[in-house]
């Protein structure tokens, strides 16, 4: 919720800093972006592409290339590059996003939010219902993002994957943030805290 | 994957209008052999019935342009009908006020039709916007709205005081289009159709614009969350189907009225959404059905004429086509995985 929020999606009041710098955020998609925001939605189905868009043109949203005609080169240069570097594998660019495997469609919404150098990237279980090959490759791509310098807000509800993240944890339970816990924290703890039970 | 569906429910469409008007030839006393050739020599058989097919296309096209641009942005735009009153009545005051200076006032008066249009479109828009009122419901109540301002503006205002009926003035001769062709009614204004069939085709396919727009329809919680400004996509795409189906009415005051008359339109608006449905909101097979209402609303005319089948009953036919593709489509979406 806290998270969607700052991404626009639902109504917010207070203030975002990312490395100590305050960034505007008004609730609205477009002002999060705009500041230099990326947004992995709990939904990839739903709200991170649109299924009978191609691979190219979930790739070119939301400023497609071109003034008056779309710049079909661009779109498809720009789409062979942002598939092979984030190692989508799809029949092709031209394909519906639909036709991706699960695991594959999160590669894609990653391939385009991570794009432009985000400051901040808000990410929504970003790998539920994905293998273990797909999570891990997932995680490697936020890593990579927060090595490449932005800051990075992931939610997850598994216990197991909190610590993979290798940031700092804090669990919320009912819109109350907890204290960063340690590396090392035992699962059980963690559990504990995520159910609501004092530590 | 794609195609056989779609041909699949052109073939059931050319099945049931074929059927239906041979039923209801049947039904009206008349040999259905007859009341077929009579249709088809009626609304293509000769230059005089190309003539009334495309005259007769003009307002469809480009209402059916007009529910396309708004389908592909979804929104279900039910206010073809009141929008294309609208610009019939601005044309019909504009070119009765205006100087008969042929050029200048063509284009004001279609400039004054698209903007009508536009604007009939303004109420519905914000209410969905502000109170989430769906547009179906507001679109399909300013039709009756614009019906009775119709209604009304020929009586009233727009009364031609010089005729005995409820009727505007007419138009300047010289500002009116004249036939393209001698021996047939079609005037320019069905290139403006073709024109925007063609002009649609390019601008959802390859803009930048279109693909956002086919975006924020496909899936507006998706383009939201990409950072898409839905409601201003929204509004544009809302507003130019208003504008094009104004435009429709504009052109037949110029092209075939000359005036405006109560009632107006003989749902014009309706059939145009009709041929967008059938055409899946795809410009091009949308503006082919539209000329297959129009042919069909030429060739009844003819048959009527022939074999006594009323016209009226064949005004039933694209209403039975629709729903039976409708129906089809949803089994098909229904039994597809």
């Amino acid at each position: 919720m806290i998270a969607s929020a700052i991404a626009g999606l639902a109504p917010f009041a207070g203030e975002v800093r990312v490395a100590g710098e305050p960034m505007p955020v008004s609730g609205d998609p477009l002002a999060f972006r705009a500041a230099g925001g990326a947004f992995v939605p709990a939904d990839r189905r739903d709200e991170g592409l649109v299924l009978d868009l191609s691979l190219a043109e979930n790739l070119a949203l939301p400023a497609p290339p071109g003034r008056v005609l779309l710049d079909r080169p661009a779109l498809r240069r720009r789409a062979a590059e942002r598939l092979s570097a984030f190692a989508v594998r799809g029949e092709s660019a031209d394909a519906p996003a639909r036709s991706l495997s699960g695991g594959n469609q999160q590669k894609l919404v990653l391939a385009r939010e991570l794009a432009g150098a985000p400051r901040l990237v808000v990410a929504i279980h970003p790998t539920r219902g994905l293998d273990l090959a797909a999570s891990s490759a997932v995680r490697a791509r936020l890593a990579g993002a927060c090595a490449a310098g932005a800051s990075v807000l992931a939610v997850s509800a598994d216990p197991d994957e909190a610590f993979l993240f290798r940031g700092s944890v804090r669990v919320v339970y009912r819109g109350e943030v907890g204290p960063a816990l340690p590396p090392g924290t035992p699962l059980v703890t963690l559990g504990r805290m995520m159910a609501g039970l004092a530590a | 994957m794609r195609t056989p569906p779609r041909v699949l429910a052109s073939l059931v469409a050319a099945g049931t209008a074929v059927a239906s008007l041979a039923l209801l030839a049947l039904v009206a006393g008349a040999s259905p052999l007859d009341a077929l050739r009579s249709l088809a020599a009626g609304s293509l058989g000769s230059r005089a019935a190309l003539g009334e097919t495309l005259v007769r296309s003009t307002g469809l096209v480009l209402t059916a342009m007009a529910g396309c641009l708004a389908l592909k942005a979804g929104v279900l735009n039910i206010g073809l009908e009141g929008q294309f009153l609208a610009g019939a009545a601005a044309a019909a005051a504009a070119g009765a006020a205006l100087p008969a200076a042929p050029l200048p006032t063509r284009f004001l008066v279609l400039a004054a039709a698209a903007a009508a249009g536009a604007l009939w479109v303004v109420p519905a828009a914000l209410l969905a916007e502000k109170r989430e009122v769906p547009e179906v419901l507001s679109t399909i109540l300013l039709n009756l709205v614009a019906a009775t301002a119709v209604s009304g503006l020929v009586r009233g205002a727009l009364r031609d005081p010089a005729g005995d009926y409820p009727q505007s003035r007419p138009l300047p001769d010289a500002v009116r289009l004249g036939p393209l062709l001698a021996g047939s009614r079609a005037t320019a204004a069905f290139l403006f159709a073709f024109a925007a069939a063609a002009g649609l085709a390019i601008l959802l396919a390859a803009t930048p614009l279109g693909l956002k727009l086919r975006a924020i329809g496909l899936s507006p919680k998706a383009a939201r969350a990409i950072g898409l400004p839905r409601a201003r996509l929204r509004l544009l795409a809302f507003a130019a189907s208003g504008a094009l189906a104004g435009l429709a009415g504009g052109l037949e005051v110029l092209a075939v009225t000359g005036r405006l008359y109560d009632p107006f339109s003989a749902g014009v608006g309706y059939s145009g959404l009709a041929a967008a449905l059938l055409g899946q909101a795809q410009p091009v097979p949308s503006a082919a059905a539209a000329l297959v209402l129009a042919a069909l609303g030429a060739g009844s005319s003819a048959m009527q004429r022939d074999t006594g089948v009323p016209a009226a009953l064949a005004s039933l036919v694209p209403g039975v086509v629709v729903l039976t593709v409708l129906a089809a489509r949803a089994r098909a979406a229904r039994s597809a995985p």
